[in-house]
């Protein structure tokens, strides 16, 4: 298994080089809101690095951390930590109505651990409704789950990301 | 009910054919206390420009996440641009980065609870570029059945505006 994902990562990392385009905008900052199947409305800052710019299969890797209030308590979130790829970049954008400036639809997948220091859950997400402009990642209803383990039966908690918002620089 | 609905259409008419612009808003939205527990809650509605300074805001706030639309907290907002005109005549765009004060009524499952007054302290974007982002409005809504202070927030709302932006220009 280990070696299968090793294995992955490096030919999506040596598509991604020979398809990058521009290099530019690499490394980015911002805030989210979500919530999750506990009642926690979490906001959340990340910082991400997105070294190529390949129109497919683009890959990144994103740390999350905040804060959460929910069932009478109020603290720091996990620390979640992901690798994930940009599945394709299309101007065909179905979500341009909501844009002022047109950019391209660029839906990711990811997975990575979510941790409170004392263990560790596997956590994954689908990004559909992600729209990149020159500098800047806008993401609407992202869906994610945290499981115990490998399995998808051990899904511990879900949730919905209302909206995050991402600064490249 | 038919009187209510004919009356309610009618009204609908009138403020629609006043308006000078008309705009989708959605975002995050919540009243604590009553919202607590509930978790993650969405705000969705219309924004209508009324004068340059002046807008009509219809919104609904209802949990998202773990149970959706368990809740219904829905009324309107009246809000005044502090910082200057939010929009100008021919197209002009008004101010991009304004200050909004807003007063509201709001019922919680259709029963009238709350009368609200926030501060949006950020606003950015104009009608005319057709979308605005308001930052962290927030305030107070005062629950008149039980006679409870609680706090009126959102982390940002979008508006989008369909009529009044620069496409009606070209």
């Amino acid at each position: 298994m280990k070696r299968l994902v090793f294995v992955a990562a490096v030919l999506i990392l040596s598509f991604s080089l020979f398809a990058s385009g521009a290099h530019v905008f690499r490394f980015g900052a911002g805030i989210g809101v979500d919530g999750n199947s506990n009642a926690r409305t979490e906001i959340k800052l990340n910082i991400i690095a997105r070294p190529f710019s390949s129109n497919v299969m683009n890959p990144f890797v994103r740390a999350e951390y905040g804060f959460g209030l929910g069932r009478g308590d109020f603290g720091l979130t996990d620390l979640t930590a992901v690798a994930g790829v940009e599945l394709f970049r299309t101007m065909k954008n179905p979500l341009s109505f909501a844009m002022v400036n047109k950019g391209p639809w660029s839906p990711a997948v990811c997975a990575g651990i979510s941790t409170d220091f004392n263990g560790t859950d596997i956590y994954a997400e689908v990004s559909l409704f992600r729209v990149l402009d020159k500098d800047f990642i806008y993401e609407w209803f992202t869906v994610f789950g945290v499981f115990d383990n490998f399995d998808v039966h051990s899904l511990k908690t879900w949730g919905v990301c209302l909206i995050r918002l991402t600064s490249m620089f | 009910m038919k009187k209510a609905g004919f009356v309610l259409v009618l009204l609908f008419c009138v403020v629609f054919s006043l308006c000078a612009e008309i705009g989708i808003r959605v975002g995050h939205g919540t009243i604590e206390p009553d919202f607590k527990n509930l978790g993650l809650t969405a705000l969705a509605g219309v924004d209508i420009g009324l004068t340059k300074r002046l807008e009509l805001n219809i919104e609904v706030m209802t949990p998202v996440v773990p149970d959706p639309f368990s809740k219904a907290v829905a009324g309107f907002e009246i809000g005044y641009s502090i910082g200057g005109n939010r929009t100008a005549d021919n197209g002009y765009a008004g101010i991009s980065i304004n200050h909004v004060v807003s007063l509201g009524f709001f019922t919680v499952n259709l029963v009238p609870t709350y009368l609200t007054l926030r501060v949006t302290p950020v606003t950015v974007g104009t009608v005319a570029a057709g979308r605005r982002e308001n930052f962290l409005p927030i305030g107070i809504a005062w629950n008149f059945r039980d006679n409870r202070i609680g706090l009126f927030m959102s982390i940002i709302v979008y508006d989008h505006y369909i009529t009044g932006t620069w496409r009606d220009y070209v």
